[in-house]
């Protein structure tokens, strides 16, 4: 029986993804325990949010899970059009998606490539697949004008139109994408180092991952066939023909492997976008002053890490009276402790990067 | 100038009277339970299992109100019928009251169920439902943090998001901002 050491990680760590405090206690290199100490990144948003007014909570978001900004836009933005009971014309709903799931690839690839920065042979995939990650940000920045924060999605459709050329850029992009990802799956798989570091390690089982409430890729990588654009659709995901990605044996490596999948389907949904992408109005007519009546809503958006919900209360004024946010990086990050009891020290960081915190979210 | 103001205030009273009518229909098209419950028979379990009132927003979506001693006894009901993803809490301050909302989704039904719980403000514990789903462990934490609810049961019930010398809860309405003083 050897001593037990408590260890202090971070918060200014590079392995911890941001402002996070782990202390663990170890028995040898054995972790016993493990206590996540988060809220470094407080910042007060939802008593923000109740100071001011609808449309000015709007760029707030960019700044909750800001590698993901258009989804917070769009979860935000649906809350405030279901308290409204406003209908969004169809062809912002195509341009909606377009950007959700170019997203969803940039949020993946992000993730991808900082998952071998935890594993120890930093820079190799980071800098391929942040290649492809600056082509979908130059993307966005034709359409906002920004790279980080966009503010696109608003009240009523999105802030502009396509631009010119955005459509075959986009598509012709996709088809060197899917070549791309083809040579990550050889980086990942073929390679004996990252499989023995991430298979059969941190295994989350089906039952465990629903109790703890994991939503997103970790729920969907312990082998549960669940996401709120099948289960509880909202926009236009029905019109398009894809399926969810799941993994097999809820380790390390099937949420990678959902990730990798995940990309390959948001492609082909933005292809299928693209293809038929209506005509029309991009906004709706929605007043300067949004003044929704009084009433509760909770909705809820498949972002890249998860379930994003917004709950709003209104009171019929042009301030909500309360505004939560139900952050999918804070409910996947509480399960590190279960998951990582008994585990080697070094495998607790890989666990750690693939449940994907991003700290602007967890915070809030 | 002064003609393109008064033209934008009657648009928005116009706006206003077309939400009013909006406002009307919705009231009209309101849910029963009879209408939802040829697919989903368990509300008539629901609505015989002590619960106050029931307000069907859409047909997934339904609110129920429970009375603090019910909750737990209710809460297990739930999860032996199937809600087993614990989606949220959050805490309300309702200016007399507060008020805590649970909300639950079943994987299985795709219904969401959500159960208000008031709380007195001089008496503010409710019980902790971790032992029903682990998962809101963290969402108890952070509405303790927030309001100074005590949810009686609950492992380790400390502030999560803010530090641990804070004084006061934020997000009660009687909280006052401040500015800070740089110097």
């Amino acid at each position: 029986m050897s001593e037990r050491v408590l260890l202090n990680l971070g918060p200014q760590h590079p392995s911890t993804h941001g402002v996070l405090r782990l202390v663990v206690e170890l028995e040898g290199e054995r972790v016993v325990n493990v206590t996540p100490v988060i809220g470094y990144l407080h910042r007060g948003f939802e008593k923000i949010a109740e100071n001011r007014r609808y449309i000015q909570i709007t760029p707030l978001t960019d700044k909750l899970d800001y590698v993901s900004s258009m989804a917070n836009n769009m979860a935000y933005v649906k809350a405030v059009e279901e308290l409204l009971g406003l209908e969004v014309p169809e062809r912002a709903e195509y341009i909606r998606v377009i950007v959700l799931e170019l997203q969803r690839i940039a949020s993946h690839l992000l993730a991808l490539g900082s998952i071998g920065n935890d594993l120890g042979m930093p820079f190799t995939l980071m800098m391929y697949t942040f290649r492809e990650r600056e082509t979908i940000l130059d993307l966005f920045e034709s359409l906002s004008g920004a790279r980080l924060g966009y503010n696109y999605i608003t009240i009523g459709g999105v802030m502009d139109d396509l631009p010119l050329g955005f459509t075959d850029f986009t598509l012709s992009f996709l088809r060197e994408l899917r070549q791309k990802i083809e040579e990550y799956e050889d980086l990942v798989y073929d390679n004996e180092i990252f499989v023995k570091r991430t298979e059969g390690i941190g295994v989350l089982s089906p039952k465990d991952a629903i109790n703890l409430g994991a939503t997103g890729p970790v729920l969907r990588g312990s082998g549960v066939r669940r996401d709120i654009r099948k289960e509880d659709p909202y926009s236009i995901y029905h019109y398009f023909d894809w399926r969810i990605v799941t993994g097999k044996r809820g380790d390390c490596l099937s949420r990678i492997s959902v990730w990798i999948n995940e990309m390959k389907m948001s492609a082909d949904i933005v292809e299928q976008a693209i293809e038929n992408i209506p005509p029309g109005l991009f906004r709706a007519k929605v007043s300067r002053v949004v003044r929704p009546p009084e009433g509760e809503v909770y909705s809820r958006i498949e972002s890249p890490r998860g379930e994003l919900g917004f709950h709003i209360i209104g009171d019929g004024s042009t301030h909500p009276y309360r505004l939560k946010i139900r952050s999918p990086a804070f409910c996947n990050l509480s399960i590190l402790p279960h998951l990582a009891k008994g585990v080697f020290i070094a495998d607790l960081i890989a666990i750690l990067g693939t449940l994907d915190p991003v700290f602007g979210e967890v915070d809030r | 100038m002064m003609s393109e103001e008064k033209k934008s205030e009657n648009k928005i009273e116009k706006a206003e009277k077309r939400k009013e009518e909006k406002k009307d229909e919705i009231e009209e098209e309101r849910l029963t339970i009879e209408d939802i419950a040829p697919a989903f028979p368990l509300i008539y379990r629901i609505a015989e299992s002590g619960v106050e009132s029931i307000y069907i927003q859409k047909c997934n979506k339904i609110w129920v109100e429970v009375k603090r001693e019910n909750l737990l006894e209710f809460c297990s009901f739930l999860k032996e019928n199937g809600f087993d993803h614990f989606s949220c809490i959050l805490g309300v301050d309702r200016g007399e009251y507060f008020e805590v909302i649970y909300h639950i989704w079943s994987y299985i039904d795709r219904r969401m169920l959500s159960v208000r719980v008031k709380v007195p403000k001089d008496d503010p514990e409710v019980d902790s439902v971790v032992s029903i789903w682990r998962a809101a462990d963290w969402h108890e934490r952070e509405t303790y943090d927030m309001f100074g609810i005590i949810f009686r049961g609950h492992p380790d019930l400390r502030r999560i998001l803010l530090p641990d010398d804070f004084e006061g809860f934020p997000l009660r309405k009687d909280f006052k901002l401040e500015e800070r003083s740089w110097l």
